[in-house]
């Protein structure tokens, strides 16, 4: 049953790391370069901009985008097609949301895994935001050089 | 055309009218809204060509605005997803909508799903 589970996390892994590419690359026509991973004992989010979906179904888990202000300005920008210094709260929050749902899609897709249900996403914004969610699962830290900003990709799966 | 988009995200809804038209449909009006009970409170005195809605909405969501919309009403709806919702999809082709785009998606994209809607 574990050998199965760490079979599955690592597809999803794999998944998650390509469809990071698909996704900034189609939506928000970004220069991206993979940094590399680390491995944290809790999900812990500590950027200024964050969102984060639930996994639940055949395999469960979290997984999280985590990012400073000005990164998310210009993501959120990017993909919506507005200059980023006119964002609104609620639309980098929406923005962020959107990310991670979007990741979080092409994961499941590319993960060949088949049943994943994907829950609304959890949005937070602020200059001093840090969320910490105990989870049963090490989570795994994948670092993007995105605009010469990073880019944290969370997944306890 | 007159185009309604409905989706509880603000983001989604401008990106989703900024493809349109990047892709380079001649619209004359796109309407918004927040969710299905908003869209058909709009449907009731406005007339639209073509309808892009989202699935997971608050208040009534994409499948369930489908089912009331076709006790009434034949406008083409196209559902706008994430990956992976494929089963959701059939469901929903099921139930009339007409069509349906995965995000993320591109202008290119939207061209080739929407363009037989587009007159």
């Amino acid at each position: 049953m574990k050998a199965l589970r760490n079979e599955n996390s690592q597809k999803l892994m794999d998944a998650l790391q390509r469809t990071v590419f698909a996704v900034l690359d189609t939506m928000a026509m970004s220069e991206i370069e993979f940094l590399g991973v680390e491995t944290q004992r809790d999900f812990a989010l500590d950027g200024e901009a964050n969102g984060v979906i639930h996994l639940t179904g055949g395999h469960q888990g979290l997984v999280g985008v985590s990012t400073d202000g000005i990164l998310a300005q210009l993501l959120v920008g990017g993909i919506t097609g507005l200059n980023p210094a006119d964002l609104t709260r609620e639309d980098l929050l929406d923005g962020m949301g959107e990310l991670a749902n979007m990741i979080c899609g092409g994961m499941k897709t590319k993960s060949e895994l088949g049943q994943i249900d994907l829950s609304a996403p959890l949005c937070l914004i602020g200059a001093d935001c840090y969320g910490l969610w105990k989870t049963e699962h090490a989570t795994h830290v994948m670092r993007f050089k995105v605009d010469e900003r990073v880019l944290k990709v969370l997944a306890s799966v | 055309m007159r185009v309604l988009v409905v989706d509880d995200s603000s983001v989604m809804r401008k990106i989703v009218i900024r493809g349109l038209r990047q892709a380079g449909f001649k619209i004359d009006d796109v309407l918004e809204a927040n969710d299905g009970v908003e869209a058909l409170s709009m449907l009731n005195d406005k007339g639209f060509d073509l309808i892009l809605s989202d699935w997971n909405m608050p208040n009534m969501d994409g499948l369930t605005f489908v089912k009331e919309l076709r006790k009434s009403d034949d406008t083409p709806v196209v559902m706008i997803t994430t990956e992976g919702g494929e089963a959701k999809v059939q469901e929903a082709m099921k139930c009339g909508a007409n069509g349906h785009i995965k995000k993320p998606f591109t202008p290119d994209d939207l061209k080739a799903t929407l363009g037989a809607f587009f007159k």
